[in-house]
């Protein structure tokens, strides 16, 4: 065998800049990654140690918490624990979402079939330009328009004072229907042209092609759609704020001033002090949000793996 | 621009008087005369006259682009979707100018069935799939409906390979299923044609056989157009061949003339694999 070569003598062995720019690159991306990652994390510690602090710290009850009614976290109740009943906020929210999702779903659904299928040459030159506006339109703004339009409106037609979750569920309705349309859109557009033509050559009209054939395939996508918009309209807490009356009751009528989690948070925040119930009470709160919020996530990716295989 | 929603949509048959049209065959029941087909500018099928006689399969070769695949889905006019597409001449069905006014677009569908290149079965159960144009058109009778898709499967030699498993998803069975499948769910509407657009051309050697066997076999019952790339199946399903170059017909007749001895000497390069 020939005579070994010393390492540093060798071209193979030398150090380059490209080896340098090459760590360099991988370095950076790893920091950022790290980063959001260590972000995320932080949140969720936060969140979730001081959202639990009310039931153990506070001695607060869990079963209080998902059914009692009165809100009222500075007081304690007959058996020394603070008074934190969330249904009405938790009732409030999800009655919201739940018939947002139900006028906002059938509405974006017809507008994403009429932009893809009836005319799809005045959706792609009218209708696109809109949503993508509709759906850059910041919430506060609608919750104004919610405030000067829709709640005096409702108080003219029916009895109260127009707050409620009548008017919440109109000003979510609007906010979340650009957004469910433009995702709806895609689920449909998505459909191959292949399966419409063969729905076609069987002699279906195009009505039927679109119930049978365009709808069912698209399906999921349809249904990934209106959960987004559900995870939006449960989130959302300013337009909700504006409209909805912030009353901690659980509501009887769509017209009564009702809240939801969301609102609450927003109302409460600047008037508590960190480490005392009040506070942590808003963070159990905060911490139904991240949950609720996780569960969405859930149904979407489940969907979207259903769809893949 | 023609589009589906202009057409009259009657559910009745509606039987048109039948067109005088100087050289009809009354065996044929499927002819095109002077059937030019245009995209945009472009003359895609140029002035084809062509009769397809009852029960028999005639294959329309040519190489890509020769306009044969669009002659074949002007036949049930799937083009009238395809925008900027105008199509001139007259095709006759049984007799009846299906451009006529008053012919109804979907019974021309339902009366001359397609299968596409690639198969296209429904996001159903297999039973669906089949049961699919049936239902669309008013069967409503369980009993009936599982007998209309046990004849087809049947029909369409798929029924001992899925009869286990009728309300699986279609999308579990093989590609050569798949278009099996597709050939049933198309014989399901009783048709009288079968428009056949390479159906063999995305699957395995032992899918194309029975696809080609099944062709052989429906050609008691039905007429049947098919396209294909494939001189060596053209040459074993067809009775009749047609030659297509740059949008015309350069010849056409029976299977045995065009491959033994075809009159143009342009067909005979393309047979023997020269163009193409």
């Amino acid at each position: 065998m020939a005579k070994t070569i010393k390492e540093i003598e060798h071209p193979l062995y030398r150090k380059s800049s490209k080896m340098r720019t090459e760590r360099f690159g991988k370095s950076l991306t790893f920091i950022a990654v790290v980063l959001t990652a260590a972000i995320t994390a932080a949140i969720l510690f936060l969140v979730f140690s001081k959202g639990l602090s009310t039931f153990i710290m506070n001695d607060g009850s869990v079963k209080d918490f998902f059914t009692g009614t009165t809100w009222n976290p500075a007081e304690v109740n007959s058996l020394g624990k603070p008074i934190i009943g969330a249904l009405p906020f938790i009732v409030g929210s999800l009655a919201i979402t739940g018939i947002s999702a139900l006028i906002a779903g059938p509405l974006a659904i017809g507008a994403a079939i009429f932009m893809s299928e009836i005319a799809p040459n005045a959706g792609k030159r009218i209708m696109q330009p809109v949503i993508e506006l509709l759906v850059g339109i910041p919430s506060v703004v609608y919750g104004f328009i919610g405030l000067s339009v829709v709640v005096p409106f409702l108080r003219d037609l029916f009895p109260g004072s127009g707050f409620g979750i009548a008017a919440g569920t109109i000003v979510l309705s609007v906010m979340i229907l650009p957004t469910v349309t433009s995702l709806a859109l895609d689920a449909i557009q998505s459909v191959p042209r292949s399966l419409r033509e063969a729905s076609l050559a069987l002699g279906s009209t195009r009505w039927q092609m679109i119930c049978k054939v365009v709808l069912k395939t698209a399906k999921p996508g349809l249904l990934m759609a209106i959960i987004f918009g559900m995870a939006r309209a449960f989130g959302e807490a300013l337009a909700v704020q504006m409209v909805i009356g912030n009353a901690s009751v659980i509501p009887h009528s769509l017209f009564e001033p009702a809240s939801t989690i969301t609102s609450i948070l927003t109302m409460g925040m600047g008037y508590t002090v960190m480490g005392q119930v009040e506070n942590n009470a808003l963070w159990s709160l905060a911490l139904i949000l991240l949950l609720m919020s996780l569960f969405f996530t859930i149904i979407v990716r489940m969907i979207g793996k259903g769809k893949s295989t | 621009m023609q589009s589906v929603a202009l057409q009259p949509v009657k559910m009745k048959t509606n039987r048109v008087k039948l067109v005088d049209s100087p050289d009809f065959h009354r065996s044929s029941v499927l002819q095109t005369t002077d059937l030019s087909v245009y995209y945009g500018g472009h003359c895609a099928v140029n002035e084809v006259s062509l009769s397809f006689p009852k029960q028999s399969v005639t294959a329309l070769i040519g190489p890509s682009g020769c306009g044969k695949s669009t002659f074949l889905r002007s036949i049930n006019r799937m083009n009238d979707d395809t925008d900027s597409c105008r199509t001139e001449g007259k095709i006759y069905y049984e007799g009846v100018d299906l451009h006529s006014p008053n012919v109804n677009l979907h019974e021309i569908r339902k009366q001359i069935g397609m299968v596409f290149q690639r198969p296209v079965p429904f996001a159903k159960s297999i039973f669906k799939n089949v049961a699919a144009g049936p239902m669309r058109y008013g069967v409503k009778d369980k009993r009936e409906l599982q007998g209309i898709v046990e004849e087809n499967l049947k029909k369409a030699a798929l029924w001992e390979e899925v009869k286990d498993q009728l309300h699986t998803s279609a999308l579990r069975l093989s590609g050569g299923q798949q278009q099996r499948l597709c050939i049933a769910r198309a014989l399901a509407m009783q048709p009288s044609v079968l428009l056949l657009d390479e159906p063999a051309s995305a699957l395995d050697p032992v899918s194309t056989a029975k696809i080609e066997e099944l062709i052989s076999q429906l050609k008691k019952d039905y007429t049947i157009v098919i396209v294909t790339h494939n001189m060596q199946q053209a040459a074993r399903v067809s009775d009749e061949v047609a030659y297509f170059y740059m949008g015309r017909v350069i010849e056409h007749g029976s299977t045995e003339q065009i491959f033994t001895n075809p009159i143009h000497e342009q067909t005979a390069h393309y047979i023997n694999g020269h163009i193409g």
